[in-house]
């Protein structure tokens, strides 16, 4: 004889079991595991100033392309999220396409660079790495890749020496800032940057967060752990996840004058698609960016909405201009199954096909360097990496 | 489909339910206070607010009526004079309890009239008045002009009181009865109200002891007590700031609360199962971050948000300035110190830079030449 709704609460503790399971295997997963490594494909520090450092990764495969990449992901959150692990890297992905790539990593200001300013980044650390591996390579002109806020630094940089950039590469890169359909354009916009600088100082990374973290509550605070637990069984998909969460909270503080640049220029003002942006006294003329251009953006992001990314391809004056989108957000940019796939590829074609013949040797690299000597991470995680160093 | 109406019909019972309590509050509110506003009502309808002076007067009146008229026909003893002034003494206990009588007659209006230093002046006027007659009965003449300027000066002090009290208190009491219709929406659920009493209570504030926090300090401890009010005052616009913040957050919670109630109803479902709570649940927290989405976006909630910010900061800067102040005693240094050193260094990095950039041109010069 059946009780009502005994077949139903039978339903139910079926199911807090299978839930209570996949908490233990979660908890299990958790207390197994101390500490998550990101950015683990081998590299070596070839240049060092201040807290910027300059990368070089070990190539992987012989080389296709004669001509170095340099990358420069944002100052927000780490360039750790290219490199997140063995089957979701785009860097691997690249170094095994062929290319030769450097990249910058920007650091963890602390209250010593709270007058870092934008045009320090750009004019100083920028062209120093650029300098540096113009020199090391004994080339002319080099290629340049600009990540998110990076795409931006990169922009305008390449607008500004034209002459030592060969291809320019952005993704899911800002330029429109007054497009509303992001919701940090919106927010920026109402915010009193200056009062937030002379106040903080730096802008706490924990700030940052919290507004990222705003623009999607109820999905980034809770349905991602939710679905988390649902993926317990599969240890290593927990261990991704980990990945993850430590790439997103692992936010670095804002040097409070770069920042305060960043937001009036950019967020507020809209100088640079306007060509109001000055940067070392000199005006920013995307106009001057003649040399070909690849215009990568994710068409589901809601960090920069393609609004804000896609205009670069008519305000510059090359006719050399590739757009490509991806039907993913920001983050599946670089950790989807489908960028994995397609992305690499696509830039890695682009870039060979483009540097191939034309590099020109500029002068002889030199003997004596005024650069810090680089330190070996050969086989070393990132965390050990920076220990070392 | 009955269940359905009740369900359905959730909100108005809500509604309802909230009524209910704040009428019950309302009452047990005003009975708290009943017995006081008896007594000041028994003061205002009484003569007196004792039976026994009155009484005493009466007593006192049917003495002088009866045993005084007989004493005026006494021959012997201590005379009929002597025995008349004997009984007429109690005339000046008489006097004195019909003065006071009358003066706390008058409590309950000057209580009435705090703040209003007109109307308060009236009534000391009167009792000034009433004073002076007094005096007059009892002494045969009128209070001398030496005495009768010093009450007036006496009365002249408490006006100005009363005035200065006014300008703190006054704007208080103006605007407590729109803080009761604003309590009264609020019980049944209207947050708008909530802040719009939060912005009439910092009006209000700025208007009386807001200003008494920004007025400039005096004497030795001028720059610390300034320092101290400056915080204080940032302190109480961040937290008035908030009220119009939540307000956002929660009708757009309510909203949601209501979107996904409909939606639920529309599922078709035969029993609820673990697949059904799954569907719920997704239905639950994308219809949310819709809602806020949408509420993020508004200039309103923008600028609420802004506003909040912005005083949550300067409350920061001030905390920080007066921790600063006393890092000095304790020789630690503030961030503004240390920030100055920050400014200093970054200027030496960019000569450092532009300095190495010219050795290298010279070195690749005498390379070259």
């Amino acid at each position: 004889m059946e009780f009502p709704f005994e077949k139903q609460s039978a339903l139910f503790l079926k199911e807090i079991e299978k839930y209570s399971s996949r908490l233990n295997q979660i908890t299990e997963t958790l207390l197994k595991t101390e500490d998550v490594d990101l950015a683990t494909s081998p590299k070596d520090l070839v240049f060092q100033q201040d807290t910027m450092k300059l990368y070089h990764f070990r190539p992987t495969k012989k080389k296709t392309c004669p001509v170095p990449l340099l990358i420069t992901y944002a100052l927000v959150n780490r360039e750790t999220m290219m490199d997140l692990e063995e089957g979701r890297s785009l860097i691997r992905n690249l170094l095994d396409k062929g290319l030769d790539i450097y990249m910058i990593v920007w650091g963890y200001p602390s209250r010593v660079d709270r007058y870092v300013t934008l045009d320090d980044y750009i004019d100083m650390y920028m062209d120093d790495c650029v300098e540096y591996i113009r020199k090391e390579k004994g080339l002319e002109k080099i290629n340049l890749m600009g990540v998110c806020q990076g795409g931006t630094f990169s922009t305008i940089y390449t607008a500004l020496y034209p002459e030592k950039i060969l291809n320019f590469i952005a993704m899911v890169t800002p330029i429109d800032f007054h497009t509303d359909d992001g919701l940090l354009n919106i927010w920026s916009r109402h915010m009193d940057v200056d009062l937030m600088v002379d106040t903080l100082g730096n802008i706490p990374g924990d700030f940052m967060n919290l507004g990222f973290l705003m623009l999607k509550p109820f999905q980034l605070m809770m349905d991602k752990y939710i679905g988390m637990v649902d993926g317990a069984k599969d240890a290593a998909r927990v261990k991704s996840f980990l990945k993850m969460e430590k790439w997103i909270f692992d936010s670095p503080d804002q040097a409070g004058e770069a920042f305060r640049k960043f937001v009036n220029e950019c967020f507020k003002k809209n100088s640079l698609i306007k060509g109001e942006l000055e940067i070392g006294g000199r005006k920013v003329d995307l106009k001057k960016i003649d040399m070909p251009l690849l215009n990568i953006y994710a068409e589901q992001d809601h960090l920069v909405p393609p609004s804000s990314s896609k205009p670069l391809g008519s305000l510059v004056s090359t006719k050399d201009v590739t757009t490509k989108s991806f039907p993913v957000g920001h983050i599946g940019m670089y950790v989807s199954s489908k960028s994995q796939k397609e992305l690499a590829p696509t830039i890695a074609e682009w870039v060979i096909e483009r540097s191939t013949g034309t590099e020109k040797p500029k002068v002889k690299p030199s003997g004596k360097s005024t650069h810090r000597k680089a330190t070996s991470t050969k086989g070393l995680s990132s965390s050990e990496a920076r220990k070392k160093e | 489909m009955e269940k359905q109406e009740q369900e359905k019909d959730f909100f108005s019972q809500w509604g309802e339910f909230q009524k209910r309590f704040y009428s019950q509050w309302a009452e047990s509110y005003n009975k708290m206070y009943q017995p006081w506003m008896d007594a000041m009502k028994f003061w205002q309808d009484q003569k007196t607010p004792f039976t026994a002076p009155a009484f005493f007067s009466k007593w006192s009146e049917m003495i002088q009526e009866t045993i005084g008229k007989a004493a005026k026909q006494a021959e012997g003893g201590l005379g009929a004079d002597v025995l008349s002034r004997i009984i007429g003494a109690s005339n000046v206990f008489v006097i004195f309890n019909e003065f006071w009588m009358e003066v706390l007659k008058d409590l309950p209006e000057l209580y009435r009239s705090k703040g209003d230093d007109v109307k308060s002046r009236e009534i000391f006027d009167n009792w000034a008045t009433r004073y002076e007659k007094v005096f007059e009965q009892l002494m045969g003449s009128p209070v001398s002009n030496t005495a009768h300027e010093m009450m007036t000066s006496w009365l002249n002090i408490v006006q100005m009181n009363q005035a200065a009290m006014g300008l703190m208190w006054n704007p208080w009491n103006q605007a407590m009865p729109q803080w009761q219709k604003q309590a009264e929406k609020f019980m049944k659920g209207d947050w708008t109200a909530f802040s719009e009493g939060s912005s009439l209570w910092k009006e209000v504030y700025d208007e009386t002891l807001g200003r008494v926090f920004r007025m400039p300090a005096l004497g030795l401890t001028k720059e610390q007590t300034e320092r101290l009010r400056k915080t204080y005052y940032a302190f109480v616009q961040y937290y008035s700031s908030l009220p119009n913040l939540y307000q956002f957050l929660h009708k757009t919670g309510m909203e949601a609360f209501k979107k996904v109630f409909d939606k639920v109803q529309n599922l078709k479902f035969d029993e609820m199962t673990p697949e059904t709570l799954r569907e719920i649940y997704k239905i639950w927290w994308t219809t949310n971050e819709d809602a806020f989405f949408e509420l993020f976006k508004s200039p309103d909630f923008n600028h609420a948000m802004a506003e909040a910010l912005n005083y949550g900061l300067r409350l920061k800067k001030r905390l920080d300035a007066f921790t600063a102040e006393w890092c000095k005693v304790l020789s630690i240094p503030s961030n503004t110190e240390f920030d100055e050193v920050a400014m200093s260094i970054q200027e030496l990095r960019r000569r450092i830079r532009m300095q190495q950039k010219a050795i290298e041109e010279l070195q690749q010069k005498l390379d070259n030449s």
